[in-house]
């Protein structure tokens, strides 16, 4: 049963994956697919965290914290020692889980709200260092800068060096084939691991913690796993966010990203395989018709998250579920898991 | 010997302000169970309503506190009705609101960017001077907010344990299903604790920002500060809530004498992390029962 369910998804995700890799040759253009990276960025984040707060219910909303720790890996590894970002991608998902495991060990005894809240102010602490960091680390003539860039960021640091492997009018298709490869991997993990014996102790978990450890699950042992893999697959993407982007600041710790991955994951629907894909879809429609509105831009992530979390709280993979039931049972597996539960609480 | 003066009294200016902070917040997790993320945007609405008061319609300086009564109890009410009303007592109540009162601050410190305008003003209700001790002091502002505090918490006490409301209050907070069934309205008695936390929100704000000036996210700092402190304090604590503010206030003065005014916050932190794993229900918070 497992074993189907595995192989179905898989395969779906290969058939997806060669769709969304279809894109270059139907819209060319560099501004679309400059927006297809971030957003295959974006969605490759969400997947990561729907593992976590959506799969195994842990309410930890500090995940951009362990995106910049793989993002500021890169770009300080370029910077000072000129390490391309082919060889810092690694050390930027190692980053990640490192950041990771310090957060999912500072929660083990924790549970719901202060999760949140431990896990909010490690991410906050994170940027205000960061903002703060204003001591002269190198100069270049008379300009001073400190060692993380302080509020502007970090640029100028090395990139993928598309310009040189690949013709330059190819070089926004390569940055989203790259960028799509992290979310396939990213994704291709996800269903592995929900689908395997450790996908059922985490929603043994998510669902009741006590039953779970009175069956014999090792809540701390499995908590520190899911934190492990989410940390290196996101700073693996904030890797890539680095190294295709040219820069890399500390906004992506600020509370208006936190809002829009927050928006894709609960309008996808938490706790599906392919909730935090079509969310990121659905915002990115959201994103581009309020274009010429920009401020109001977060007003109307806002709107969007409060109207789905309310009135359609199982997200569209979870509407697409509950359609497919009645016609066939393979769009059914398409949605993700369908016996959900609340989140641990 | 003036060093430890100064620490003592840098320390209680800067825990009758996390206090202030905090008040609000652990009033409604203790009564209705909910993390209100959109704290900090009561405490901004609260200040913006002062400025509304004093500076544009022209009402005497201390009229402000109404202000910012009346601006977070329009707040509280919002709340209520677009998204606790929807969600409340339904199944992941806790995740849920996290989520959309992070949505409604969003909202609000746009709404406040876009018609009033990010620049900062002067908060007008405050008090100028200070009680000189030998060469440092305490000034009025901070004894005027240590007075609010202290009248807030009375008053919110007195509510919560002498008065109809407040059983109703403690009863919902206990068990909704079973107050519903003896006749309790669920969602009047929701509202009014919306109304009142708006209502200690909005008079912190205008408090609190004497010391700053007022812009959009200017209650998003306290609200970080709350947020740890009540989770050190006890969710839903007061009066672990008020000596969770004073004690961190210290660790982080004297984190600041020692290694600098930029590892304050980190240290805090991390003095949170450790009580949690000593403590993991805070100081003074029991842990919750639940039925499986």
């Amino acid at each position: 049963m497992s074993r189907d369910r595995l192989q179905t998804d898989v395969l779906i995700a290969i058939a997806v994956f060669a769709g969304l890799a279809l894109l270059p040759l139907v819209a060319p253009g560099s501004y679309v697919l400059g927006q297809a990276t971030l957003f295959a960025i974006w969605a490759a984040v969400v997947t990561q965290w729907n593992l976590v707060l959506g799969v195994a219910g842990i309410l930890s909303i500090g995940q951009m914290a362990l995106f910049a720790a793989g993002g500021y890996a890169v770009a300080l590894l370029g910077l000072y020692f000129s390490i391309s970002p082919w060889w810092s991608l690694p050390i930027a998902g190692l980053a990640g889980t490192a950041v990771s495991l310090l957060m999912g060990g500072a929660t083990l005894r924790l549970r719901g709200a202060y999760v949140v809240v431990v896990t909010l102010a490690a991410a906050m602490v994170m940027y205000q260092l960061i903002v703060t960091d204003v001591a002269c680390f190198r100069k270049v003539e008379i300009a001073c800068y400190s060692l993380t860039g302080g509020a502007r960021g970090l640029s100028r640091f090395g990139d993928f060096g598309f310009t040189r492997l690949v013709d330059y009018k190819h070089v926004a298709t390569a940055e989203y084939m790259l960028a799509l490869a992290c979310l396939a991997v990213g994704t291709l993990v996800a269903i592995v691991i929900v689908r395997s014996p450790y996908g059922r102790a985490f929603q043994a978990m998510r669902d009741n913690e006590v039953c779970a450890a009175a069956r014999g699950i090792d809540v701390a042992k499995y908590q520190l796993v899911v934190f492990a893999v989410a940390g290196f697959f996101t700073g693996l993407a904030g890797g890539v966010y680095a190294g295709t982007m040219k820069t890399f600041g500390p906004q992506v710790l600020e509370l208006p990203t936190l809002l829009f991955l927050l928006s894709m994951m609960i309008v996808g629907g938490r706790g599906r395989i392919w909730g935090p894909i079509l969310g990121t879809i659905a915002l990115a429609i959201v994103d581009e018709s309020f274009r010429d509105l920009a401020q109001w831009r977060n007003t109307a992530f806002a709107v969007v998250l409060m109207v789905m979390l309310v009135f359609v709280p199982e997200g569209l993979a979870g509407r697409l579920g509950r359609f497919s039931r009645v016609w066939t049972p393979l769009v059914d597996s398409l949605t993700g898991m369908r016996d959900r539960g609340s989140v641990r609480s | 010997m003036d060093v430890l003066r100064d620490i003592l009294l840098s320390a209680l200016t800067l825990g009758a302000l996390y206090a202030a902070s905090s008040v609000a917040l652990s009033l409604i997790w203790g009564s209705i169970g909910m993390l209100n993320l959109a704290h900090g945007a009561y405490l901004a609405v609260g200040a913006y309503g002062s400025l509304l008061l004093v500076n544009a319609l022209g009402f005497p300086w201390w009229a402000g506190i109404l202000g910012g009564v009346a601006g977070g109890m329009l707040m509280g009410l919002v709340t209520h009705l677009f998204l606790v009303r929807w969600v409340f007592a339904k199944p992941n109540f806790e995740i849920n609101i996290i989520i959309l009162t992070m949505a409604l601050s969003t909202i609000v410190i746009d709404l406040i960017n876009n018609l009033i305008g990010p620049t900062s003003a002067r908060q007008p209700f405050n008090l100028d001077g200070r009680i000189d001790i030998g060469g440092s002091g305490i000034a009025y502002q901070t004894l005027l907010i240590i007075g609010g505090c202290a009248v807030m918490i009375f008053g919110l006490q007195l509510v919560i344990k002498k008065t109809e409301l407040g059983r109703a209050i403690r009863a919902v907070s206990q068990e909704p299903t079973a107050a519903r069934l003896n006749g309790i309205p669920l969602q009047l008695v929701v509202l009014k604790v919306m109304l009142l936390a708006g209502l200690v929100a909005g008079a912190s704000g205008v408090l609190l920002t004497a010391f700053t000036t007022v812009y959009p996210t200017v209650g998003f700092d306290p609200l970080l500060k709350a947020l740890i402190i009540c989770v050190v304090g006890g969710l839903g604590s007061i009066p672990g809530a008020l000596s969770a503010a004073f004690l961190l206030a210290l660790v982080e003065v004297v984190v600041q004498y020692v290694l600098g005014t930029k590892w304050g916050f980190p240290a805090l932190l991390v003095s949170v992390v450790f009580a949690l794993i000593i403590r993991p229900d805070g100081l003074f918070g029991n842990r919750l029962q639940v039925r499986n």
